[in-house]
């Protein structure tokens, strides 16, 4: 509580003029007020469930598709209103941004999802339990390398929740065999795949300009 | 145990993210941007279909691209995860099912939020009441695990949004008004190096009509 009337106090001492400022810090006011002062009780059941949902089923894959849809919707957008530069240039420029975009969103969410299969193939597990509690997880066979090999599992490890905490771990560990994979894909798959969107892109918006130009004339 | 650094990976895999999915993705998304921006810049520079002077535009733009995109994702994405975890553990943002179980647990003199803030926050709660005996250690155990479930949640939909306002807003606006800057200085530069190429042009004297000679004294 001290620091959020810390705040009010500061602000009022040195106001902030610029409102690209002033908005952030109203909202950052708002969610100290929520983390010290309020309580907001969700009582939505459909809501908790596809927050819930959320955490157990969405990862690196599905977050790079979220991030491509979102991109494609507002990058080229951007680059194509950018007063700095010309015409010609905006114009490249959005092409290869929508290209990037494209190119870059199907190779990401491909090898992610591939690596995630990956592991999960050889993720093989066996569990020694005590009652409801896990103690152990061992490998099921010989070629299970992705299963953790942990002295101490943790307390509150139980036969109910292991099999969400066990989802996680496989698919970060195929994000992060991705991330391994994608150092090489992205010279190999990601540069030739944009050179040609970028190449079919600008024929489409160069053709776009002499049919716009013979139509003016 | 683990006797390899391979098994350790995986092991710290398992200890680092199995619980926390917003972590994985803010960590190795931006390893992931960092491979990705370098191989973009690669695409730029091999491609021959763009012109020089558009090259000179679109390569200073994608090193700033990189450059902020990586940072931004980190910071961004960090910040407001962070922010979403405290407001998960501090109660601004609680299920019903948690806040009546804390409700039974806790003084009656007390509000909820001032029962959490006296303890620290719910995770040390939950934690504190699976090993005493003042409730049933199932209750307290399925309280536990119904509570994970939703932080892990909130904090998967905090670092989704945080990283489309990062990639697709933020970062397109920093790296345009950067990259236009490195655009401007080039094209001072080269203005420059024009006028003393002008400046230093050896000038050759008109030859002189040979009248002129005979009126030599």
């Amino acid at each position: 509580m001290m620091q959020f009337y810390q705040l009010i106090i500061f602000e009022k001492l040195f106001p902030c003029t610029s409102k690209k400022i002033r908005i952030p810090v109203f909202i950052l006011n708002i969610t100290f007020l929520f983390v010290e002062v309020f309580a907001v009780i969700i009582n939505n059941k459909n809501l908790i469930n596809i927050t819930e949902w959320t955490g157990r089923k969405i990862n690196s894959p599905q977050q790079r598709f979220i991030l491509g849809l979102t991109a494609i919707m507002i990058q080229p957008v951007i680059d194509y209103t950018n007063r700095n530069v010309d015409e010609e240039t905006r114009e490249v420029s959005a092409a290869r941004t929508a290209a990037k975009i494209i190119a870059g969103t199907s190779v990401g969410v491909l090898v992610r999802w591939a690596c995630i299969k990956a592991v999960n193939a050889f993720s093989g597990y066996e569990l020694e339990k005590e009652g409801e509690k896990v103690t152990k997880i061992l490998k099921k066979t010989g070629k299970d390398i992705f299963t953790p090999s942990l002295a101490r599992i943790g307390d509150d490890v139980t036969v109910k929740n292991f099999k969400n905490l066990y989802n996680n771990h496989v698919k970060n560990l195929g994000s992060i065999l991705a991330t391994v994979v994608m150092a090489g894909t992205n010279f190999l798959l990601d540069v030739p795949l944009t050179v040609w969107l970028t190449n079919k892109f600008q024929k489409f918006v160069k053709s776009c300009r002499k049919n716009g130009g013979a139509q003016n004339a | 145990m683990p006797d390899n650094l391979f098994a350790k990976g995986v092991a710290k895999s398992w200890e680092l993210y199995a619980k926390d999915v917003g972590k994985s993705l803010i960590h190795w998304g931006s390893v992931g941007w960092v491979f990705s921006s370098l191989a973009q810049i690669f695409a730029i520079a091999i491609n021959k279909n763009i012109d020089k002077k558009e090259k000179k535009f679109l390569i200073p733009q994608e090193i700033a691209d990189g450059a902020v995109n990586v940072g931004l994702y980190y910071t961004i994405t960090q910040s407001i995860k962070s922010l979403g975890d405290s407001l998960v553990e501090t109660g601004g943002l609680i299920k019903k099912d948690t806040a009546d179980f804390l409700s039974s647990v806790k003084d009656s003199s007390m509000s909820l939020k001032e029962f959490i803030k006296d303890k620290g926050n719910i995770t040390t709660i939950l934690a504190e009441l699976k090993s005493t005996e003042k409730i049933d250690s199932k209750t307290a155990v399925n309280a536990a695990e119904s509570f994970a479930g939703w932080k892990n949640g909130v904090g998967t939909i905090f670092t989704i949004a945080a990283s489309v306002l990062a990639c697709n807003v933020i970062t397109p606006y920093c790296r345009n008004r950067i990259a236009s800057v490195f655009q401007q200085h080039h094209i001072e530069k080269e203005k420059i190096s024009a006028l003393n190429k002008t400046r230093h042009r050896i000038v050759h004297t008109a030859q002189l009509p040979d009248v002129f000679h005979g009126f030599k004294i």
